[in-house]
């Protein structure tokens, strides 16, 4: 799949969940995918009250539906230590996938991509080779070599 | 075993399609196999045919929202729970979804 470099943040540095969804949502904002940070980040907080993205395994999928978005995308974020995502003592998270869909949006094969990888983030080997990432680079070329068929 | 599920979630982006896959994983490891019906922002995908639905063993709906064209189940029993259960413990929650199966009987 294609992704866009500006969106895949390598050991990104946040003490915590709201720091490191404004430096996600900042990286879609200059990559051109979001007209606007605030309003995008509040559609993610309020998915986020319904249910927690922490997916378990040290992911977490945050997500927000907003007509702020222009394209479906997602940003990828490798933290360089996990860091806390809810109140409670679950496990922390150190890989993030945020996706953002516009309001009102069409099935796309963009939208299928995204449904594909989350589906992706339940296999133990791909999840071992984004922790073993070392910089952009790597995760670029990573994202661009996967392949969707069924294993 | 056969075993079946449908997925869904509010926004039918992440949760759904992680459900799918931690039922099939789960399935998988037990040595079945599970064709799971995801019914999310793409619509539905791998819908499950009345024929897949009158021979499964054990039909899971690992639902957020109410499952669509839930008549096709009307007549069979299913085993219901959230998106979650299965993304965060899969094998707990397939275990789980077979005692409720053995327990029926």
């Amino acid at each position: 799949m294609n992704v866009n470099e500006n969106l895949i943040l390598v050991n990104l540095v946040a003490s915590n969940k709201i720091e490191a969804l404004q430096q996600l949502a900042q990286a879609a904002l200059k990559a051109n995918v979001i007209t606007e940070q605030s309003e995008y980040l509040r559609s993610v907080e309020k998915r986020e009250l319904e249910i927690s993205t922490n997916m378990g395994n040290g992911i977490a999928i945050p997500h927000g539906r907003s007509n702020v978005v222009i394209t479906p995308y997602f940003a990828f974020a490798k933290m360089s230590s996990p860091i806390q995502w809810n109140e409670e003592s679950e496990s922390n998270v150190d890989l993030i996938f945020m996706l953002g869909v516009p309001e009102s949006s069409e099935p796309s094969e963009h939208l299928r991509l995204l449904s594909k990888l989350a589906g992706k983030l339940v296999n133990d080997s791909f999840v071992d080779s984004l922790r073993s990432l070392n910089n952009q680079k790597e995760a670029v070329e990573l994202f661009s070599q996967l392949n969707f068929e069924e294993e | 075993m056969k075993i079946i599920g449908v997925t869904s979630c509010s926004t039918g982006i992440a949760h759904t399609y992680m459900a799918s896959e931690s039922i099939k994983k789960a399935a998988k490891k037990l040595g079945y196999v599970a064709k799971v019906e995801t019914q999310g922002s793409i619509g539905i995908e791998n819908r499950l045919t009345s024929k897949e639905i009158e021979e499964a063993d054990l039909i899971i709906f690992a639902a957020d929202l109410p499952v669509r064209d839930v008549e096709r189940f009307a007549k069979y029993k299913v085993y219901e729970c959230a998106t979650e259960d299965f993304i965060k413990n899969s094998d707990k929650a397939l275990q789980a979804a077979i005692k409720w199966k053995n327990d029926q009987k």
